[in-house]
């Protein structure tokens, strides 16, 4: 096992770390000048520009956990996984050349999407789907750490767990502590350092690995799999298939417009007009926080297959988890203090996908379940205060959820699943209630509700055990509760209309 | 369909899309931090939002 952690990770990897996670608590600091009311804290006063709403965008979508699973899917699927960024980015860019929701979100001057649910829906809805969303989005946070504890195992060769654990606990106290600080102005600002250092480790990383294979021998199949499923997604015999394809369709075009945390980006933009372009120029983005991740995972496997010692850690029983691919692989090519610079720049994108999540699922608790709770009457600074002990209460869940909780589940499977529980009832509803005059309150609600079916994904294979054929019924039960939500919204809505008159129309 | 040569082109495509993208929003980004800084710390009326 030592040589399959060996690494050219040394000292200097280890300073340019230590010296790089300090900035962003030092511009957290910095920054709490500029934070006087709620909006300041939570939509940045509404005064994001574009080019620095574009690096916030993907400085937030772009994670380590982003990196861990995409690289994992280019690991275990090879090209074939491609298909996913491509749908994504067809996605993103019909969201910034339409601006199909976000337009009209940003229009509306709402700062949560539940809080077009109360507009449109009434109060209640607006509790019921802020619970959904902080459940979804919290438990989608829950292997955050773990996914970056391995990515920090296989790069620096650290194979001790307890020592891990501290180390990334500390990285989440820090995160804690600056987006407790300093909201959306501090996040913006790291956000934007932390694209810029992880695109720029993330392109050249790129040259490395593809020097270290060969651009020839890239696109070759290793021996050990299938031809054909290597390169074609629905090809027979792929895991993936045209139920995951359809699955994908649905999962990442109601992502792209509605997953929190991104369309908080599009809710601080400073117009309706910079929230559109900032979806448009940022497909390429998107496209970039697959396609990249992915090559370093094909790389990894291909060095893998080649080196006896590895591919035999990642078969059998106790194989390591395919997790380890490609930090184990970049920990052998690429040269101490690159090393440094690409590890600094992921735990960037730790910091910068933590900050945002956290931002995003304390605003959610405050606005759309406690303030409607409490009839709005709640002073700017006891919601600022509610937001920040929220902030506090989630990063305690999880590190216990994420640090000592196993999924026996594939890190993509999981985030899916967890991300529908809100999406499929969110999209269904923002979708209706701002282009259908029909939509009812009975037909939201049942839409929301029956997104809480994507957890049947999780469970169920957890208790079936590892011979339980997991990725066709979490596709499966992933189609069906988009299925559920819309039938949920157009019969609900059919059958039991809205008496009186919304006091504000949407439209 | 020739997979390989899609994933050739998806993959140059993306290297030097997201190249040119960083670059431009660096030095766009830059302005548009000093831009926002200006109008948080200017004075405001309490209840705009």
């Amino acid at each position: 096992m030592t040589d399959v952690f060996s690494t050219n990770f040394s000292t200097i990897d280890w300073i340019i770390v230590m010296v790089y996670i300090c900035i962003p608590v030092v511009i957290g600091v910095a920054v709490r000048k500029y934070v006087r009311q709620l909006s300041d804290f939570i939509v940045a006063g509404r005064s994001l520009r574009l080019f620095i709403a574009i690096a916030s965008l993907t400085g937030t979508e772009l994670g380590l956990v982003t990196v861990m699973y995409n690289s994992e899917l280019g690991f275990k699927h090879g090209f074939s996984a491609f298909h996913v960024g491509i749908i994504e980015t067809v996605c993103i860019l019909a969201i910034g050349l339409t601006g199909f929701i976000v337009y009209k979100l940003r229009q509306l001057r709402v700062m949560t999407i539940p809080e077009f649910y109360e507009i449109r829906f009434g109060r209640n809805v607006r509790i019921i789907g802020g619970t959904i969303l902080a459940l979804g989005g919290i438990l989608n946070m829950g292997l955050f750490l773990q996914a970056g504890a391995r990515f920090m195992m296989g790069v620096t060769g650290y194979s001790n767990p307890a020592g891990l654990k501290l180390f990334m606990s500390v990285m989440l106290i820090m995160v804690l502590i600056y987006t407790v600080l300093g909201g959306m102005v501090s996040v913006v600002l790291n956000d934007f350092l932390q694209f810029i250092v992880l695109s720029i480790s993330m392109i050249f990383g790129s040259y490395f690995v593809i020097s270290k294979i060969g651009w020839s021998n890239l696109f070759k199949a290793p021996a050990t799999v299938d031809q054909a499923s290597w390169f074609n997604p629905v090809a027979e015999g792929s895991s993936f298939g045209m139920i995951y394809v359809i699955f994908m369709v649905a999962l990442t075009f109601s992502a792209g417009a509605l997953w929190q945390s991104g369309t908080l980006r599009a809710l601080s933009a400073k117009s309706p007009k910079i929230a559109k372009q900032l979806y448009a120029w940022s497909s390429v983005s998107y496209l970039a926080r697959r396609v990249i991740p992915m090559l370093w995972g094909i790389c990894a496997f291909i060095f893998v297959s080649q080196t006896p010692k590895l591919l035999s850690a990642f078969q059998g029983p106790d194989a390591l988890n395919s997790q380890y691919g490609m930090p184990i692989f970049i920990a052998k090519v690429l040269p101490s203090g690159f090393l440094g610079l690409i590890a600094a720049g992921m735990l960037a994108a730790f910091m910068s996908t933590h900050d945002s999540y956290l931002l995003s699922w304390s605003s959610v608790i405050t606005q759309d379940i406690i303030a409607p709770i409490k009839k709005g009457k709640l002073s700017d600074k006891t919601r600022l205060l509610i937001t920040r002990i929220s902030i506090v209460c989630i990063g305690l869940f999880l590190l216990i959820w994420g640090l000592w909780f196993e999924a026996p589940v594939s890190l993509w499977n999981y985030m899916a699943v967890t991300g529908t529980i809100y999406l499929a009832g969110a999209f269904t509803v923002v979708t209706a209630g701002l282009y259908w005059k029909k939509a009812s309150k009975t037909g939201a609600t049942i839409a929301l509700f029956a997104g809480l079916l994507a957890i049947l994904g999780i469970f169920g294979p957890w208790i079936g055990g590892e011979n339980v054929p997991f990725y066709l019924s979490d596709k499966f039960i992933g189609i069906m509760t988009f299925v559920f939500a819309i039938l949920g919204m157009i019969f609900g809505s059919l059958l039991f209309p809205d008496k009186e008159k919304q006091p504000e129309e949407a439209q | 369909m020739n997979w390989v040569l899609l994933w050739k082109f998806i993959l140059i495509f993306t290297v030097s899309a997201y190249s040119l993208l960083v670059i431009i929003v660096f030095f766009g980004g830059i302005k548009n931090i000093i831009e926002m800084l200006k109008e948080l710390g200017a004075p405001r009326d309490q209840n705009t939002d």
